[in-house]
């Protein structure tokens, strides 16, 4: 088989897929949105990997990628909606028998079409009452798509070519993890676009290297064969992969070659972070930032407290309080950032003498002063009781009996609130 | 403290009881009709396999109804519990997306509807593990 114009369209979008999948991993793997796009993107780059390699299409995994969909557009409802967590949970729970049914009869996957389609209805619901209302309308229209590209993909119709389809679904899922990179980015209250397209050059220049040569190889040879598909798919994706991760690449080859408690080791990888944040750091004018805006910043901030290339990152490292006294050094403006914010926390303390109180005038000073400045993490499962203190004891005990972990993240979002006034009267 | 760990094991034990009882029951109809359901399944030259997964399904009820039983459960054996569950469901579809074993339509349905109530245990389980401590 020489190279054809539909071994070309697969390897577009077996290489864009996978870059779009990576770019997401490394954005911010801690948060569901991310995640599970980011995994929908690999599975479909799974499945095109074998129908480019084997000719076999597995349904099943084409399935996954609407699945995973499904997943994130349940996360994006507001964390207020009681009703989220029992839909997470149905979801979960229903996501193996949906794929042992649809195993057993092909016809069962119109219960994952429907559910996507009732999805983009989900999102446009959102989008009328969202902050990213734009944002969130074309992830509705993309959707929607994305419903009808898996339909016809999934459902034993035969309506359309399969090339045709794989182009149309590939399609769709790029838009779809776009949208959601540019949702992600307004929500962190970063800018995307340089950073964005560093990691894609990169990404490409290097595997487009790497698979000239196959592909010049190929054409000498004048047809190709699952050897040779191989190691273009192979040569790509390390290409891909090795720059798409290229910090955390450094970061395990420090951790090998340092020790990784060692200094150097630690001073490195804060470097390298920031570097790698920096080119997120938004162009927005605090100025023209509207009281809500600002207090969503200030919530973000206080979280990353403990990260500071995050915090290097935060657009509110331009607050006229920090760069008239931190200069151009992006670290020194995010050390500054965090001094402020840990001060207007200690603003809410009560005015007493105690350390620590469980009346209601500390609860707000509590629910950010534990778990972002001493570093509490009151619900993890593994905590290390052998090395904390009496009183630290006591505060966790508080935190796990008293405080269910709702009320605790209602409590932060309103302190953030009072952090936020403060920061912006200082300012 | 007490309160939240007595208040886990009251919940997940009628999860366990039901657990042991539907390996139980399955694994009585594996072992004593082996042969039948083997011919069910579209394996009928292999119904020695059906009647090993029918006494390892008993032996596995009645480790899991001990265990139940007990005043305290353990988190770990809640998590045996899990992945023994979990295994059957991965062997189930690994069977039912290969065509390693040549199935009769009633018996695909059979193992894919076994495999769904084994999962929702697993899933239940899982969730309430999580809550333990």
């Amino acid at each position: 088989m020489p190279i054809s114009l539909d071994l070309v369209t697969k390897l577009f979008f077996f290489s864009f897929t996978l870059w779009l999948g990576a770019y997401l991993l490394t954005r911010n793997i801690s948060k569901p949105v991310i995640y599970l796009t980011g995994f929908g993107l690999i599975a479909y780059v799974i499945t095109l990997l074998i129908e480019l390699l084997t000719g076999q299409l597995i349904m099943l995994l084409l399935l996954l990628p609407a699945i995973l969909w499904i997943g994130t557009v349940l996360h994006l409802l507001p964390d207020e909606l009681k009703q989220r967590e029992l839909y997470i949970r149905i979801w979960i729970l229903s996501i193996i028998p949906v794929i042992i049914l649809t195993l057993v009869e092909a016809w069962f996957s119109i219960i994952v079409v429907l559910s996507l389609l009732l999805s983009a209805g989900m999102v446009a619901k959102l989008a009328l009452r969202s902050r990213f209302k734009n944002t969130l309308g074309v992830l509705a229209v993309v959707v929607l798509f994305f419903g009808l590209s898996t339909g016809l993909m999934v459902l034993p119709f035969d309506l359309i070519p399969r090339t045709l389809g794989i182009s149309l679904l590939g399609a769709d899922i790029i838009m779809l993890g776009i949208v959601i990179t540019l949702w992600d980015a307004f929500d962190e209250g970063e800018t995307i676009r340089a950073h964005l397209l560093r990691s894609f050059i990169a990404a490409f220049y290097y595997a487009g290297a790497l698979a000239a040569m196959v592909i010049i190889f190929i054409a000498l040879a004048g047809e190709t064969n699952f050897s040779s598909l191989l190691l273009l798919t192979c040569l790509i994706a390390f290409g891909i992969l090795t720059q798409t991760f290229s910090t955390q690449i450094q970061s395990f080859l420090d951790k090998l070659i340092f020790s990784p408690s060692s200094k150097l080791s630690r001073e490195r990888e804060i470097l390298r972070a920031a570097a790698d944040e920096l080119p997120r750091l938004s162009t927005l004018e605090l100025a023209e930032v509207d009281e809500i805006a600002f207090t969503r910043l200030t919530r973000r901030a206080i979280s990353n407290l403990g990260n500071l290339p995050k915090l290097a990152a935060s657009p509110l490292t331009k607050l006229s309080i920090i760069t008239s006294q931190s200069g151009d050094n992006p670290l020194d403006r995010a050390h500054a950032l965090k001094a402020l914010l840990i001060e207007s926390i200690q603003r809410l303390k009560p005015q007493n003498d105690a350390d620590f109180g469980i009346t209601d005038e500390w609860r707000y000073f509590n629910a950010l002063y534990f778990p972002y400045v001493m570093g509490l993490k009151p619900y993890a499962r593994r905590i290390d009781k052998e090395f904390l203190d009496e009183e630290t004891l006591q505060i966790l005990e508080w935190f796990q009996v008293s405080v269910p972990e709702r009320t605790l993240y209602n409590w932060q979002n309103i302190a953030a609130r009072l952090v936020a006034e403060d920061l912006r009267n200082k300012n | 403290m007490t309160t939240q760990m007595q208040t886990s094991n009251t919940s997940i034990r009628p999860i366990l009881y039901a657990n042991a009882i539907f390996s139980g029951i399955s694994g009585l109809i594996f072992t004593f009709s082996s042969k039948t359901i083997a011919a069910f399944l579209g394996i009928a030259s292999s119904s020695g396999i059906v009647l090993v997964l029918g006494i390892v399904l008993m032996v596995f009820a009645d480790v899991i109804y001990i265990f139940a039983k007990r005043e305290e459960i353990s988190k770990g054996f809640v998590l045996f519990a899990i992945i023994a569950d979990s295994l059957w469901v991965f062997a189930s579809i690994l069977l039912l997306l290969t065509s390693w074993v040549p199935f009769t339509a009633e018996g695909k349905w059979a193992v894919g509807i076994i495999a769904i109530i084994v999962d929702i245990f697993a899933a239940l389980q899982f969730f309430k593990w999580q809550k333990m401590k």
